[in-house]
């Protein structure tokens, strides 16, 4: 049995070297181009694809059975309400950002935002 | 042998404690079924000590008694955290064979690193959608944390115990 060591200079070497990668790819990911488009998946099929500009609430039901209430505010979307039980999906809170993703693996509805490139290079020069 | 049975039953139990205790402790990143991942504590515990097949025994045994008593068993949330512990405990494995002269964070946080990294592949084959992906960076963050807690953890306890009848 060798001399534990619980902290030795080359972890806290691991430690920087990772933590610098991840900070700059949240860095990264925090300039992602705004969306201007949510694509709504239920059980793994296209259910509904709806723009962002426009502001709305509205119910999503499966084969008539009601799963959640989606709500669309200022260019972001959110759940509001849902049945399953943990609420990861309206915990997620509102997403607005190219790639962004709100999952509930209970309903198994994928929402996710998808930015059409040529309008957010407009706005970021006309602006 | 007949020494080794009841002390990986006991680590198992501490483990499938702290894998259900680990449930009511929120999570920040909304990624469905991951977790912490402090349960791994036992693991890194016995990694100095501790031959292959019995650290994946430990892994195995822990998912599957937490996930019994925490009413998860076969869910998604068991898969991940089950393939999760899997691949850590070999990783760290590996790094202890390799590596000699790092402390004992720096295998703890290559088998966290390693064991969001399998949540987060995982999870996007059960909601089949890589969109999940976006989440990454974030998972990782929380794995250096909880890799550096369950190491100091770890460590602490196995320079306390080492007079015991602990692992060696």
């Amino acid at each position: 049995m060798r001399n534990l060591k619980i902290f030795a200079r080359t972890d806290i070497i691991l430690i920087l070297i990772v933590t610098v990668f991840l900070s700059g790819w949240l860095t990264f990911s925090y300039f992602r181009p705004t969306s201007n488009k949510a694509v709504i998946l239920v059980h793994g099929k296209m259910y509904k694809t709806v723009s962002l500009d426009k502001d709305s609430t509205f119910k999503i039901f499966w084969k008539g059975v009601y799963l959640m209430t989606v709500q669309i505010k200022s260019g972001a979307i959110r759940v509001v309400k849902s049945t399953c039980p943990l609420k990861i999906c309206v915990h997620t809170g509102w997403i607005s950002k190219d790639g962004q993703v709100i999952v509930c693996v209970p309903n198994r509805v994928i929402i996710h935002t998808e930015g059409a490139k040529s309008t957010s290079y407009d706005l970021m020069t006309s602006q | 042998m007949n020494k080794k049975v009841p002390l990986y039953g006991l680590l198992v139990a501490v483990g499938s404690a702290i894998y259900v205790l680990e449930n009511f402790v929120p999570f920040p990143v909304p990624v469905p079924g991951a977790r912490w991942g402090f349960s791994n504590m036992v693991i890194v515990y016995a990694l100095p000590t501790t031959p292959l097949s019995w650290l994946l025994a430990l892994a195995i045994g822990k998912a599957v008694i937490g996930g019994l008593l925490s009413g998860r068993f076969l869910s998604p949330t068991f898969m991940m955290g089950a393939a999760g512990s899997i691949t850590a405990s070999f990783s760290m494995f590996l790094t202890f064979k390799i590596f000699k002269r790092v402390g004992l964070v720096f295998h703890s946080v290559i088998g966290a690193l390693i064991n969001n990294l399998i949540q987060v592949i995982i999870g996007a084959q059960i909601i089949s959608s890589w969109a999940i992906l976006s989440y990454l960076p974030y998972m990782e963050m929380l794995a250096i944390f909880s890799g550096v807690v369950n190491a100091v953890m770890a460590g602490i306890l196995l320079k306390r115990v080492k007079k015991g009848v602990g692992l060696r």
